[in-house]
């Protein structure tokens, strides 16, 4: 029995399971039968097993290039490492699909063996909910439509190879499962709202239930977005990180309203406010997440990665079509259950101030969804073919980001019910002088452009409430438990990692901030046709060409131009190339990179001589503070690990009101 | 109670002024960074306004391409015509012919009409778009058949 | 909260606008780079024939349908519809309709394995330099384009192709030569 037998009927088998499961934990629900519950546990726990044995088993057969599979002949060659082989899971369509299926079982899993041990009825519904969605996918993989396992009448001796993009950077093993891993994971708290609603419960169970995974799925979201932008850097070999691509575009979206999710949620917990609204984030984040897949996977637009066909576009925008249907009919029938417990407080309270967020994060959504359709309806009405250029989005979401920016300040510095004159001078003075002081830094650097210097006296704004807020936690720690400086600081992650790590989560997006802001403003470009030897200068840095060689490899052949860079006190070797990969239509470029904590060094070979590759034209790129971006990223990742992990218990269990609060009157 | 209800309202006020705010930005600068896509013929017969960004897409004509340095160490001009078999248009662009401009090939340029009608290139886009749905070997993305 | 009913009615109106731009999205292919070949004249060509029996011109079949496939025999979906084709060659052999092969992006011996070993029988021609598929706009394996009796482009299929549109093509090429 090979691998792809293997792989195919494991998929099978957990298609069966997996349609006993949505049976089973049904049954389970209506007539609280345990027996039910535990038959669909054992469904969810051997389904999941089985499709990690479907996985395997196609990076087994990737690995030893058996190309009797159409996908490994597709997407697989002789000559590709080991490690790209393996990666090429998620290379193309049918893979990534089995990629998402094996997360989203175990999601399924975690939900029948922890969620139901949790809240039985309410985490039981929620089940077979994620028993719907793991069919649908595992109907995907099993048909025409995205089967990985398609067998071929007869083996060619060598397969194609990845696409040549797919394969030129070790950072394509990262940022496609961290952007699925963030995806799939949304569909829990989209399951559990779900679940509320058939259930009729009006409580927030199902929000407590699920904060944890709503973090977590939104903070792998963020850190997959920055990977993707630092991927599409060092891969695209254009010298910027995003081009408001559908691709990104559709993962931009979800990560949007979800961040506006993690704020509106904690009104709910605090003010028992916004009940409908949240369940309304949970659906759109899920819906959205689909919408991407579709746009990116069904080939109605053009854009990168969007290589594919099959039956798969229709099946997607029917299921897309079910969960909109489902979700919206529910919520508009239950909408009566969902009374809001109170009122919004004044306009200066944190509820009042996370609401305008909201309606902020939203605005930029809608934005960014009419940017991505637009094409689309357009073609639709009039026939026209067009496209939205990059200035749309720049002009429209930058004052949104900037006011978000403003937001972010503010809000925690502001009292739930609403702030007195005294507070707010209390809080906002510090920060008000920083602002100040990052503006002016920013103009006697030379920055120009009002978008940049409202971001670096904005960025200034909200790293002093941050800091301010820091200082203020440690100082009454130490007042009230004579702890030294060092440990109350610790301890504040600890013992409120989730309004801690939050402060964290918000110096990340400061890094970030500043960061587009500095490359988008302040980068500096020369392109010369150079003879070995000979130097170009940009911004005080000189180039110089050292040597142009060809390297053959066994997957590859390329054309490297080894360059040296020197000045403003440092130096670099950068070895800028063009890649052919056989079967591929054009060489590809594969910029050098020098990386730097003020410049990166960007090098793109945009031609040579091919006959006696005596000269070679250098486009050379100085790219102020880039490498915070990524940087910015890793400390979001960060600040949702803190936030996400759990407090200790002593301090848990007296914190529990919400979760056992009563259900309004029906 | 009645503070209560004021708040409310200025809530409600300033959200809908952010979206009416927002939806006329955006529905303006959807208008001014749309960029049509056509053919040679379609341009003519729209008549393009000079300086309009366009996409122009075609094939590169067979014998047109042509490079000229300005100087060695200086950008490059480069010139092609592009067409649809039955309307030429002149391309003049700047900087480095990018590997994938073939003659014969197709291509998708992007910039504006010059008063002449000569087509001034910003971007040859062909490479950006044929880059990403690069014409993987084998997998043929779409299936459609067009008969006029 | 209860939703008031203008918004229920705003929101399921707007989610429908949604899904219907999404279906009329099929209608479009993502790939066409509007190359306009179709309705143009076919580029006229002269190349050498795969079997190496001399050289073959465009010009040799005028007043007849050609249906022009481009495949590769790395090109997996061209083993797809290899039989069909076969199939459509032999329903026509003989008639004013004849099928010309066109060796995409590939070296002669490995063309001529492919060509033995899936039964193609009809004339092949070797495109070494390419400029057949470029002056086509080809997109990429396997294409198909239908050139009626007059020498122009009727119509283009990218993808593997199937039997009863390969029939249809060819039968509304006929039923316009004749009339």
């Amino acid at each position: 029995m090979s691998a792809g037998d293997l792989g195919g009927a494991a998929l099978r088998a957990a298609l069966f399971l997996s349609l006993w499961g949505i049976g089973a934990a049904a049954y389970a629900a209506w007539r609280r039968d345990a027996r039910a519950l535990i038959s669909a546990r054992i469904a969810a726990g051997v389904g999941f097993g089985l499709i990690v044995v479907a996985a395997l088993s196609m990076m087994f057969a990737l690995a030893t290039h058996d190309f009797s599979i159409l996908y490994v002949a597709q997407n697989n060659a002789r000559e590709t490492p080991p490690f790209y082989s393996i990666i090429g899971l998620w290379a193309a369509l049918e893979g990534s699909i089995l990629l998402w299926t094996g997360i989203l079982a175990g999601a399924t899993a975690y939900v029948a063996f922890r969620g139901t041990a949790a809240i039985p009825r309410l985490a039981t519904t929620a089940l077979a909910v994620m028993f719907g969605m793991l069919t649908f996918f595992l109907l995907l993989v099993t048909t025409p439509a995205a089967d990985p396992f398609v067998r071929l009448a007869f083996a060619p001796d060598n397969g194609n190879g990845p696409n040549a993009l797919l394969q030129n950077h070790p950072l394509m093993a990262l940022h496609p499962p961290l952007l699925y891993l963030g995806y799939v994971l949304t569909s829990v708290p989209f399951a559990y709202a779900l679940s509320s609603l058939i259930l009729g419960e009006g409580g927030d169970r199902w929000l407590v239930a699920t904060r944890r995974f709503a973090l977590v799925s939104w903070a792998l979201l963020g850190v997959g977005i920055v990977a993707g932008a630092w991927w599409s850097y060092a891969v695209l070999g254009w010298g910027g990180y995003w081009a408001w691509d559908p691709v990104e575009n559709a993962a931009i979206m979800p990560w949007l309203t979800a961040t506006a999710y993690l704020h509106s949620v904690m009104v709910e917990e605090k003010r028992r406010l916004l009940r409908t609204w949240n369940i309304a984030l949970v659906v759109a984040t899920f819906a959205l997440t689909i919408l991407g897949t579709f746009l990116t996977r069904s080939g109605v637009v053009n854009s990168v990665h969007s290589f594919t066909q099959s039956a798969i576009g229709p099946l997607l925008l029917g299921y897309l079509v079910a969960i909109l249907v489902l979700s919206i009919g529910l919520l508009l029938w239950r909408s009566g259950r969902l009374r809001d417990a109170g009122a919004v407080g004044a306009p200066l309270s944190r509820e009042a101030i996370f609401l305008f967020q909201n309606v902020l994060f939203m605005a930029a959504m809608l934005t960014v969804l009419l940017g991505t359709l637009y094409p689309l309806i357009a073609e639709a009405i009039s026939g026209a073919q067009l496209s939205i250029g990059g200035p749309y989005f720049d002009r429209v979401e930058v004052p949104l980001a900037l006011a978000l920016l403003f937001l972010m300040g503010v809000g925690p510095q502001l009292p739930w019910h609403g702030a007195s004159r005294a507070t707010l001078e209390r809080q906002f003075t510090a920060p008000l002088v920083s602002a100040a002081a990052g503006a002016v830094a920013a103009l006697a650097t030379g920055t120009t452009g009002i978008a940049a210097v409202l971001t670096y006296a904005l960025a200034a704004f909200v790293a002093a409430t941050v800091i301010q807020e820091f200082a203020r936690g440690v100082r009454a720690r130490r007042a009230l438990h004579a702890e030294g400086a060092p440990t109350a600081f610790a301890n504040l992650f600890r013992r409120n990692g989730r309004r801690y790590g939050g402060y964290v989560v918000h110096l990340g997006i400061v890094l970030v901030a500043l960061a587009v802001a500095t490359s988008q403003a302040r980068t500096v470009d020369a392109e010369k046709t150079l003879v070995p030897g000979e130097t170009l200068q940009v911004a005080g840095y000189t180039v110089r060409l050292d040597a142009l060689r060809t390297v053959r490899e066994p997957q590859r052949d390329s054309v490297v131009a080894d360059l040296d860079v020197s000045g403003n006190g440092t130096s670099a070797q950068l070895h800028a190339a063009l890649v052919q990969y056989p079967n591929n239509a054009s060489a590809i470029g594969s910029p050098g990179i020098g990386a730097g904590v003020r410049d990166d060094l960007y090098a793109i070979l945009a031609a040579y001589d091919p006959k006696t590759l005596s000269w070679a034209t250098i486009r050379m790129r100085v790219i102020p503070l880039v490498s915070w971006l990524w940087l910015g990223g890793a400390v979001i990742g960060i600040g949702a690990v803190i936030a996400a992990f759990p407090a200790p218990r002593r301090r848990a269990a007296r914190h529990v009101p919400v979760a056992q609060a009563p259900a309004p009157a029906k | 109670m009645l503070e209560r209800i004021g708040a409310r309202r200025v809530l409600l006020i300033a959200a809908l002024g952010v979206a009416v705010l927002v939806g006329a930005f955006a529905a303006t600068n959807l208008a001014s960074s749309t960029v049509y896509y056509l053919t040679p013929s379609e341009a003519m017969a729209r008549t393009i306004s000079a300086g309009q960004t366009v996409r122009l897409g075609g094939l590169v004509k067979t014998g047109s391409l042509s490079m000229k340095p300005i100087s060695f160490h200086g950008p490059n001009e480069f010139e092609f015509i592009i067409t649809d078999g039955s309307v030429d248009v002149r391309v003049l662009g700047r900087g480095a012919i990018p590997g994938l401009l073939r003659e014969g090939a197709g291509a998708v340029v992007e910039g504006s009409f010059a008063a002449d009608g000569t087509f001034i290139a910003t971007q040859v886009i062909a490479k950006h778009d044929e880059v990403y749905t690069a014409p993987r070997a084998g997998a043929t993305p779409s299936h459609r058949t067009s008969f006029p | 909260m209860i939703l008031s009913r203008a918004l229920r009615i705003a929101i399921v109106v707007a989610m429908l606008g949604l899904v219907v731009t999404l279906a009329l999205a099929f209608r479009r292919d993502p790939h066409d780079i509007r190359t306009g070949t179709v309705g143009k004249p076919a580029p006229a060509f002269t190349a050498d024939r795969l079997d190496g029996a001399g050289r073959l011109s465009l010009s040799d079949y005028t007043g007849k349908v050609v249906v022009m496939n481009f495949f590769a025999s790395w090109c997996l979906p061209c083993t797809q519809e290899n039989p069909a084709l076969v199939r459509v060659y032999e329903r026509y052999r003989g008639s004013d309709v004849v099928m010309l092969g066109v060796v995409y992006q590939e070296s002669r011996d490995s063309a001529l394995s492919y060509v033995k070993r899936m039964g193609i029988s009809w004339p092949a021609i070797t495109d070494d330099d390419g400029r057949v598929a470029l002056s086509y706009g080809v997109f990429g394996p396997p294409e198909t384009f239908f050139i009626g009796p007059d020498g122009v482009i009727a119509g283009r299929h990218i993808g593997p192709i199937d039997e009863t549109t390969l029939i249809t093509g060819i039968e509304a090429l006929r039923r316009e030569a004749t009339r």
